[in-house]
């Protein structure tokens, strides 16, 4: 009369399983903090510039003050239009007889000026960061939506208004 | 003598593996909910309504003009969803093109006719309409109640009779009494 008790041995499957439930878990801590910088306990209000270069003049309409703007790409949401401005869309050509370039206007397009505030951080590099994740700059190429228009832009001007 | 041994019942005994387990698969499952926009669709679909789309399309072969008739139902291929039915037959102009001008300066242009009929431009640019729903957000119109679409938004849809890049010029939605 006696009783067996089959011992647990740790075996490769284990190893396996623990191994991959790691990477998964790894997976999921780098999704969420993907995007993020590490970022200075600054936050600052942020005005700048978006300009959104030859549209076509049937969406100069599209703006209005209030509008949210939200990144196309990743969904960060990077403010709100406090103001906007429309005027002809510039065009530099060749005039190739009196070998100069010529300054005019691009036809039935517009170019718009979008100034949008938002809350921004401050990077550890110094670098201005909307929503936690959106790093902003002059120059930054912006692919953004707003309620009644979508397109691509650059961010021209950029200034802090007051810091908190 | 014969030996007797006793069956001992083993008795499932969760540990922190199994547990690790479950979070996981359970992870994975709101995932894939999360991806395929579940949550956004049950949120959504409480608000769809009927929108009219207006759309561009630039720089066509003049004969693709056959090709969009009323009621053909057309599907975002970029976003991989229902986009809407042809309102009416849309209609067509020669396609507008900018060149520069000897003095550099920029100059809006228009297809030349077809050399086989001259009552008609070689290339094209077609503007229609289609009637969709979606929901309409503060964020902007959601295709489907999912796909935000706005003016500006270039899209490649397809019918069964053609595929072409389209531009949306406008959103708006449909009275009921239309």
């Amino acid at each position: 009369m006696g009783t067996t008790v089959k011992k647990h041995k740790f075996n490769a499957v284990d190893a396996a399983i623990i191994i991959v439930i790691a990477a998964v878990i790894g997976a999921v801590v780098l999704f969420f903090t993907m995007g993020g910088t590490d970022t200075v306990n600054n936050t600052v209000k942020l005005e700048y510039v978006i300009e959104l270069r030859t549209i076509r003049n049937e969406f100069s309409d599209n703006f209005a003050v209030g509008d949210g703007v939200v990144d196309s790409v990743a969904k960060y949401h990077l403010g709100e239009v406090i103001g906007f401005s429309v005027e002809p869309a510039s065009y530099n050509g060749n005039d190739f007889s009196a070998g100069a370039l010529v300054a005019g206007e691009y036809p039935e397009h517009s170019n718009v000026h979008l100034t949008v505030v938002s809350e921004a951080t401050i990077g550890a590099d110094g670098r201005y960061v909307l929503d936690g994740g959106y790093d902003i700059s002059v120059g930054t190429t912006m692919y953004v939506r707003l309620p009644n228009y979508t397109g691509v832009g650059y961010c021209t001007q950029l200034s802090e208004t007051e810091a908190e | 003598m014969s030996e007797n041994t006793v069956k001992k019942v083993r008795r499932f005994k969760p540990n922190i593996i199994d547990l690790l387990i479950v979070v996981v698969v359970l992870g994975a499952i709101a995932g894939i909910a999360l991806r395929m926009g579940v949550v956004e669709k049950v949120v959504a679909n409480s608000s769809i309504e009927p929108a009219r789309i207006s759309f561009l399309v630039q720089d066509i072969n003049s004969d693709s003009y056959n090709y969009f008739n009323v009621g053909d139902e057309f599907y975002s291929d970029t976003h991989k969803c229902y986009f809407g039915r042809l309102e009416e037959k849309p209609y067509d102009l020669p396609a507008e093109a900018f060149i520069a001008g000897a003095d550099g300066s920029l100059l809006k242009a228009y297809s030349p006719t077809d050399p086989d009929d001259p009552s008609k431009s070689s290339r094209i640019d077609v503007r229609g309409k289609v009637i969709s729903s979606g929901v309409f957000s503060s964020e902007g119109f959601l295709l489907g109640g999912t796909t935000y679409i706005a003016p500006g938004s270039k899209i490649t849809v397809k019918s069964s009779n053609i595929t072409v890049s389209i531009t949306v010029t406008d959103i708006e939605k449909v009275n009921a009494s239309e």
